[in-house]
């Protein structure tokens, strides 16, 4: 070969190498495309970026950004700001999924969007075309099983008196804190329309009650340092707890199972429409739906066979899912502020 | 004369200048949004979308809730508790630093500013794990014998007053620090050479004379302690709430806006009302014909 061709051939193929990624990648269908995305932060997020978002990237070429916040800001950012959403997908809570839909932020959309939302189990895509239910986790009567005996059958095992100076409950000022209250309710006779048991036991709870710490770490760090022995948790943190050698059990209450679908939603005017419902699509596959349970041992919502991970998990199966109490969240929403206050006023005597 | 006035006014426009970035950056990032908050306050509903019109429903609804009054006059205690702890505990520190040589000054002060470097949370996580069952207090608490068990000493109100003391001494102590400095040592060698005891010399000279330093440490505690709402929610349990907490709710919680925006308000009004009296009845007659120099 004389030197001219050698030139010639050696910068082509140097060429080729150089420029070989970046063809294949334009080939990819969503390659320069990148969402954003509100995150849970932590474990929450890493999992989601191992289950759904790089698989997502090596088929498709679409990069997802988790920007860790507080959900209640994001959304109090997307109302304000609709004509330019600082987020392309929105994760949010049954809670505040009826101030979103009412706030006009969201796209809907069906299983003909993304074929995978056929999947989901009755029960838990609670607001009509509005959202992808992707993780369900069960607030729970919970007990340290050296020290409290006998078990909590309960949520109104909390105003036993012998828990007296044990309990750790949910804040007032927090959907959390409204739940236990609908689940005292509920299991003593009363509803969201008549909320008087749930008080009564409440008022009975009050000298048991020593923290309503503020975030689920927080309420974690009660049980695990030993502040409080008995009283409501996250299903997932008291396995963290397990874990880390605290024996907090969790007891399926006789009022039924009390969760929140965890949704992934596409926010209106996000920069790609096509490439957010791929992503839900990946969310709710095989991969996607047990990354969240894998990390944390919060349930899925479809009818993805669990294996080994269904012993840690609450509602691991239909008959289990078929436990979680309905609730009407814009109802329950709407009258959250009074039920805090009133559970405030009753917890300071 | 001309020439003087021409240079009284140039004066005057050197100073605007100067103080034109700080009176923009005030206007356009404190007073035109608390001007924005304060007319949200006004909306009568729960919510901003859509709201119009103007009404005094949220602050009736909030002093009309005996729940509301009872946590704003916990706050105001809270906040004044707060400040006598910073002053019974941060004046001498602030006053021997005064006093202190440059060179050791230097170092104890950074020792003093140190802990506000640091995340508030990261400090109020530092207490949850000190104060819990299981964190040091308690285990030497029951290693000298003094407690048999464990106690709690989390979650109740003066958990919430020793962490809030913590986090703004060092306030109080750069205050007071500062305006002992201008004060001049001969003042108190004096009032000792006309027979005043130690006693008497720092009543009536050292402290009418750091007045300032008080008033202004004091000033920023009162409202930094009034407006808390992590170190309560974190250390405080369910008794022991504040004002802050229900704003940072309402905003955030419930969305309820114009109920937290009326809240912010009354308390700024609460905290403005208490210092201009804690000026009017106390500071004001201190300082009557003194001048820190």
């Amino acid at each position: 070969m004389r030197r001219r061709e050698f030139l010639v051939v050696g910068a082509a193929a140097a060429l080729a190498t150089v420029t070989a990624p970046a063809v294949h990648a334009q080939q990819k269908k969503f390659s320069g495309v990148r969402l954003r995305i509100n995150g849970y932060g932590g474990t929450y997020d890493k999992a989601l970026i191992e289950g759904v978002a790089k698989p997502l990237e090596e088929s498709t070429g679409l990069k997802v950004e988790y920007i860790p916040s507080s959900t209640a800001a994001d959304l109090a950012k997307l109302i304000s700001n609709k004509s330019n959403p600082h987020i392309d997908l929105f994760m949010a809570d049954s809670p505040l999924m009826p101030q979103a839909i009412a706030g006009g932020i969201l796209e809907s959309f069906s299983a003909s969007d993304a074929p995978n939302l056929s999947r989901v189990l009755p029960g838990f895509r609670e607001f009509g075309d509005y959202g992808a239910p992707f993780s369900v986790a069960s607030i729970v009567p919970v007990y340290n099983s050296n020290t409290v005996k006998p078990p909590l059958t309960s949520f109104s095992d909390i105003a036993r008196p012998d828990l007296k100076g044990k309990v750790s409950t949910m804040p007032a000022n927090a959907f959390t804190g409204w739940i236990v209250l609908l689940a005292l309710a509920e299991g003593n006779g009363g509803s969201l329309a008549n909320m008087e048991p749930a008080f009564k036991i409440m008022a009975a709870a009050k000298d048991n009650i020593v923290a309503t710490p503020p975030s689920s770490v927080t309420q974690l760090q009660a049980f695990t340092q030993g502040e409080a022995q008995a009283g409501t948790l996250w299903e997932g943190r008291a396995y963290e707890a397990r874990k880390s050698g605290t024996p907090l059990e969790t007891v399926i209450a006789r009022e039924g199972i009390y969760a929140v679908t965890s949704y992934t939603n596409i926010v209106r005017g996000c920069r790609n429409k096509e490439a957010a419902l791929a992503y839900i699509n990946q969310l709710l596959s095989d991969q996607g739906m047990l990354s969240v349970p894998k990390a944390l041992r919060y349930g899925p919502t479809t009818d993805v066979a669990l294996g080994e991970l269904a012993a840690d998990i609450l509602i691991n199966s239909r008959e289990r899912a078929a436990l979680k109490r309905p609730i009407d969240w814009k109802a329950f929403m709407e009258q959250g502020a009074a039920l805090g206050e009133r559970m405030t006023k009753e917890l300071r005597g | 004369m001309n020439s003087s006035t021409a240079e009284s006014e140039r004066r005057k426009t050197c100073w605007l200048l100067l103080l034109a970035p700080a009176l923009l950056t005030l206007i356009v990032f404190m007073l035109i949004p608390a001007g924005i908050v304060l007319r949200i306050s006004f909306y009568p509903g729960s919510t901003t979308i859509g709201a119009e019109g103007y009404s005094l429903a949220q602050y009736v609804k909030f002093f009309w809730n005996p729940l509301h009054l009872s946590v704003l006059g916990e706050t105001v205690a809270y906040a004044l508790i707060v400040c006598l702890g910073c002053l019974v505990l941060g004046f001498p520190v602030g006053y021997s630093l005064a006093r202190h040589p440059p060179a050791k000054r230097r170092v104890r002060m950074l020792m003093v500013i140190v802990p506000l470097t640091l995340s508030l949370v990261v400090v109020v996580f530092g207490w949850l794990v000190l104060l819990g069952r299981q964190g040091l207090i308690n285990n030497v608490l029951v290693w000298l014998g003094i407690l048999s068990s464990p106690q709690q000493l989390l979650f109740n109100r003066t958990a919430v007053v020793i962490v809030l003391i913590q986090q703004f001494l060092p306030f109080i102590i750069l205050s007071v620090m500062n305006v002992v400095m201008q004060i001049d040592p001969f003042l108190e060698q004096a009032s000792t050479s006309l027979r005043a005891n130690r006693v008497r010399t720092f009543i009536k000279v050292v402290i009418p004379l750091s007045t300032p330093g008080i008033l202004a440490g004091l000033s920023l505690i009162f409202v930094m302690a009034a407006s808390a709402f992590v170190t309560p929610r974190l250390v405080g349990g369910p008794r022991a709430q504040m004002v802050g907490g229900f704003i940072y709710d309402q905003i955030l919680t419930t969305s309820n806006w114009p109920f937290g925006a009326a809240m912010a308000f009354i308390l700024l009004a609460v905290g403005f009302g208490l210092m201009a009296a804690l000026n009017t009845a106390i500071i004001r007659p201190l300082t009557r014909g003194l001048h820190v120099q």
